[in-house]
Order: structure tokens, then C-alpha cells, then sequence
């Protein structure tokens, strides 16, 4: 049984294998021997391998307090991979975490300058893997709109398609309501922002607490009206779509009831759209595999009481937050019951896990992390 | 085995004149190859540059490793670069396809020798071949079977082994 030849590889080699591996295959190798998952888990091989869903920056309250802090998805006893607030970042009295795109963080911080009573904000994108960190140049208005509103900023960065990132700063109409006027979007290529007028209906109005999505170079965003819509890099290409006819109910829809509404992601490389308005008492998952066939699919359906059964009593049943859509199995993450129980449900097996109690309050933000050991 | 007693030297193939050099591996084969297939070996091109007499010591490298890895050599290097997007172009990368593919169809063990010989030799080309070769035949296996494909013993102890079962529930079957 034992092989001369594949004992006789050095480190190094293993590695060159381990590398060539699907993310999902490369988690399963951790599992060989201990030799094995300290080679995949050494700093010094980290920016070689493919590199899956982290943990979680927190942002949330625990007994009335606030509490930031990176929670670690399946290593719930090691001490945490990354410490925020970011020690490597000086200079910068307050940090708080906007979006996360593919190991990269956007992040609005504030500094008070001598020439100035008032804090200054600015946006900051910081690769924590790395320890590195690139200070934006302000937009127009500098983080704020004319009326003192922040403006919504998201992050959009592929390190397989380019090196560059972009970040997305959407800009109120004057008229107020918080609709969309147009996007002043950050090219790092150039260093430079540039303004586009938004295509999309007058009345867009973006629903600025839920997650948006990243990919083939379109930011997507949900909106409060039932609409996904989407910009481009560039910010040339403006595309909207209605979500799933009947996966909503206008005249029941009660915006205080659930902490979001409806929720997008990704599923098998496409746009996923879940939401609960289909029925009372079912999730239900859609997926856009043809941007052109213009069909949400229906991909599967489970009850609101199996997510947060045994977790959560009947009165808390509501009660529960979408956090994402895994990147590497098809799951979707979630938190329910009083003490925050993070929980998963696996939407090919149609089976529903704990991962581990967070013992908070409240949850206010949770921001998905894969790290990107990059350059 | 395409061992050659010829020293270093010019010789003809293919109708032209072409300058060979002798390679010589740890069992003390001789082969004689063509120098713009044996450069794409970087420790060979190095070894050329310096010169010396006698023929090339690979002495990390036995004979049956080293005769396949100058067929990926001739092969690779035989290929001239056509214009792209060429119907020949084509022709030529499918032809180099199909090759590898085959080169390929042979044991761990040898597959196994192939990596190191060829990040010995520094063949970018045939490195990256073997190891998605080899990353192929890894990647759908559980863990037990890949612990039974290279011979390694599993010595978590219990408390690491439930507590990785516990990790992998959380993302990963």
C-alpha cells in the first residue's frame, strides 16, 4: 500500500499539487494527516492555494454594548484568523467595514485634523490578509451627500478577471427620497473618480442595509421596489429586473418584521435571489441562469419553522437574519433564535446545520470574508 | 531506451544540421538530445552555458524518468510557434493536447517521479502537467482514499479527528 514514489515528494511539491485543486477538494485534503493541514493552513503557502469563505466581520451588540469583532466560520476554538480593529491601519480613530469583495474590504474611516473641529471620513480598502491598505482620494462630496446623508459605498474586485478594484459610491437624487441620481465609481487602474447618470428608473431607491453582489464586472443591488438592478464597472451598462412574480405580497409586506426582507447572492455562478414572501411560512430560493431569457428559476423552497427548529421558539421564528450565500457549497448562512445561532442550510441535500452560538443580542451587520493573499 | 554513445557534437535530423548535447542520468544512461529540446529544461540550459566535457550529470534522475521527460522535451520543443488563430495553429495545440494526454497514462509512482524530475530539471511545462495530473486524480477522493493512494498514515489523534469532522460539518462534508 505505501508508495515509495509519492512519500519520497518533497513539501514543497505537495503544495504544487495541492494548488491545482478545486477549493472544496483542498478542504476535504485538510483531513489526510496533520502534516497535511499544516501545509495547507502555513502562511508561507496561503497565497499559492484557493482560499474559501473565512468567517464573518461582526458588527453587533451584546448586552446593550457594541461589539466588532471577526468571527471564525469552522475554527470556532482557534483564536481568530484576523483582529479588527485594524492595528495595521494608524491613524484612523474610527473603522467601520462597508463591504467585502473577494478578500478585499472597503472600509469609511474618520480622522480629526488639526485645520478642522470635525471629523474627516474617508474611504479606505484594505487587504487584511496582506496587512495592506490604499487611502481613496475623495469623491465630489466626500463620503456625504448634500444633505449629510452617507452616501451607500460597495466594493467590486475579481483578482481572476483584473488586479484593480473598483468602488461604487451612489449619489441621491436632490430631490431626496434616497433614490438613485447616478454613481461616482473609483477605478484604481486610473486613481481617479468618474461620474455616470443613473439608467435606471427615475424612482430607484436601493435597499442600502442588504448585502449587494459582485460579478462578471456588474454590481447588483436589491431595491426596496422589488427590483434587482445593476451597474458595471464602468458604469455604461445599467440593467434592472423585477424580482420573481408571487415571491412577494405588497399588501402583507411589513418592513419592521424582518431584518431583511429579501436578500441576493450567488448560486452556481449565477444571481440567487431569496426571499420569503412567497408564503408566510417557506423561504424561497430563485435563481437568473439567462440574463437575456429574463426567468427567474425556482430552485427550491423550505419552511421558516425547519430553518429554525429547536433554535428558535415559535414566537422568534421570524426572527432570523441571511447573512450569504456560500462561495463554495450551496449553502446559505443565517442566524436565529435569542442567543444568535449561526446556522446553514445545505440547498442540494435539503438539510439544516448548526455551526455555532454567537451569543449576542443583536446583530446590525454581518460581512462575509474569503481571504485573498495576493498581491 | 534511446541511450546514444556519441559525445556531444553536431549531428543531422530532420535534414538539418543541429547541435545535440549528451545528458547523462544517475544509472549512467546516455541520451542524446537535440539542445532547443534540452533547454527547456532551465538547470540544463544553465548546465550548457557553463559548458564542460563528457556529457551532462543528472544524477537526481534515472533512466526511465529521463527518457520520458526528453519525449515531452522533442515534443514541446519540436513545435514551432505558429501564427495564432491559424487553422495549423489549432492542428498543432490539439496534436500537443492529445500527446500529453497520453504521456500521462502511466502509475502514481511514475507520476510521482515525473514531478520531481521535472522541478529538478526546471520544466515549467511538464511540472505543471504532472501536478494537474495528479491534482485530477486527488480531487473528487475522500480523505481515507487519498491516505491509501500515497501510504500515509492517519495519526490524528480522536480529539483532532472529531474536532475536524466538527470544522468540515460546518462548511465542508
Amino acid at each position: 500500500m505505501a508508495n515509495p514514489a509519492a512519500a519520497s515528494l518533497t513539501d514543497d511539491l505537495i503544495v504544487e499539487i495541492l494548488s491545482r485543486l478545486p477549493v472544496k477538494s483542498l478542504c476535504r485534503c485538510k483531513c489526510v494527516s496533520p502534516h497535511w493541514r499544516g501545509l495547507i493552513s502555513h502562511p508561507d503557502h496561503r497565497h499559492r492555494l484557493p482560499q474559501t469563505l473565512a468567517g464573518f466581520f461582526l458588527n453587533a451588540s451584546n448586552r446593550g454594548r457594541q461589539a466588532r469583532r471577526f468571527i471564525n466560520l469552522s475554527e470556532a476554538s482557534r483564536p481568530p484568523l484576523i483582529r479588527y480593529p485594524f492595528s495595521f491601519m494608524p491613524g484612523y480613530e474610527d473603522v467601520t467595514i462597508v463591504d467585502s469583495c473577494n478578500g478585499l474590504l472597503l472600509c469609511r474611516a474618520s480622522r480629526t485634523e488639526s485645520s478642522s473641529p470635525d471629523a474627516v471620513f474617508c474611504h479606505v480598502v484594505c487587504n487584511p490578509a496582506t496587512r495592506s491598505w490604499h487611502v481613496l482620494p475623495n469623491s465630489s462630496s466626500g463620503c456625504v451627500d448634500n444633505n449629510n446623508e452617507l452616501r451607500p459605498a460597495r466594493l467590486g474586485f475579481d483578482p481572476a478577471v483584473s488586479p484593480n478594484f473598483h468602488v461604487f459610491e451612489f449619489v441621491h437624487s436632490e430631490q431626496g427620497y434616497g433614490c438613485v441620481a447616478g454613481v461616482e465609481i473609483y477605478s484604481s487602474e486610473t486613481g481617479a473618480w468618474s461620474y455616470s447618470e443613473s439608467e435606471w428608473e427615475e424612482e430607484t431607491h436601493l435597499l442600502e442595509g442588504s448585502p449587494s453582489v459582485f460579478f462578471d464586472g456588474l454590481l447588483h443591488f436589491i431595491t426596496i421596489d422589488f427590483t434587482v438592478v445593476a451597474v458595471n464597472v464602468k458604469g455604461e451598462s445599467w440593467w434592472e429586473k423585477a424580482v420573481p412574480e408571487d415571491s412577494y405580497d405588497l399588501q402583507n409586506w411589513d418592513f419592521c418584521e424582518a431584518w431583511e426582507p429579501c436578500f441576493i447572492g450567488r448560486y452556481k455562478g449565477n444571481l440567487c435571489y431569496i426571499n420569503e414572501f412567497y408564503s408566510d411560512t417557506d423561504v424561497s430560493i430563485w435563481v437568473l441562469e439567462d440574463y437575456a431569457a429574463d426567468e427567474w428559476i425556482l430552485k427550491h423552497r423550505v419552511s421558516i419553522q425547519r430553518l429554525t427548529k429547536n433554535i428558535a421558539t415559535p414566537a422568534e421564528s421570524k426572527c432570523y437574519n441571511f447573512i450569504t450565500v456560500h462561495p463554495h457549497c450551496n449553502w446559505f448562512l443565517y442566524v436565529t433564535g435569542s442567543d444568535k445561532i449561526l446556522m446553514a442550510y445545505d440547498m442540494d441535500r435539503d438539510e439544516v446545520h448548526v455551526i455555532q452560538n454567537l451569543g449576542l443580542d443583536c446583530i446590525l451587520q454581518c460581512i462575509p470574508y474569503v481571504p485573498f493573499y495576493g498581491n | 531506451m534511446a541511450a546514444a554513445d556519441s559525445c556531444d557534437g553536431i549531428s543531422t535530423s530532420g535534414g538539418g544540421w543541429e547541435k545535440t548535447v549528451t545528458l547523462v542520468s544517475s544509472d549512467d544512461a546516455r541520451f542524446e538530445v537535440r539542445e532547443a529540446a534540452a533547454s527547456l529544461s532551465q538547470t540544463v540550459r544553465r548546465m550548457i552555458r557553463a559548458g564542460g566535457d563528457g556529457g551532462i550529470p543528472l544524477p537526481k534522475v534515472d533512466a526511465r524518468t529521463l527518457s520520458t521527460v526528453l519525449e515531452y522535451c522533442n515534443k514541446h520543443a519540436a513545435v514551432p510557434a505558429p501564427a495564432p488563430e491559424s487553422s495549423s495553429a489549432e492542428a498543432a495545440a490539439v496534436d500537443l493536447e492529445w500527446f500529453d494526454k497520453e504521456l500521462m497514462h502511466v502509475d502514481l509512482a511514475t507520476l510521482c517521479s515525473l514531478i520531481r524530475a521535472a522541478d529538478y530539471l526546471e520544466v515549467a511545462g511538464l511540472l505543471d502537467l504532472t501536478c494537474k495530473t495528479v491534482a485530477d486524480m486527488i480531487k473528487s477522493k475522500t480523505a481515507e482514499e487519498i491516505r491509501q493512494m500515497f501510504g500515509i498514515q492517519n495519526d490524528f489523534t480522536p480529539e483532532e479527528e472529531e474536532q475536524l469532522s466538527r470544522e468540515n460539518a460546518g462548511v465542508f462534508e
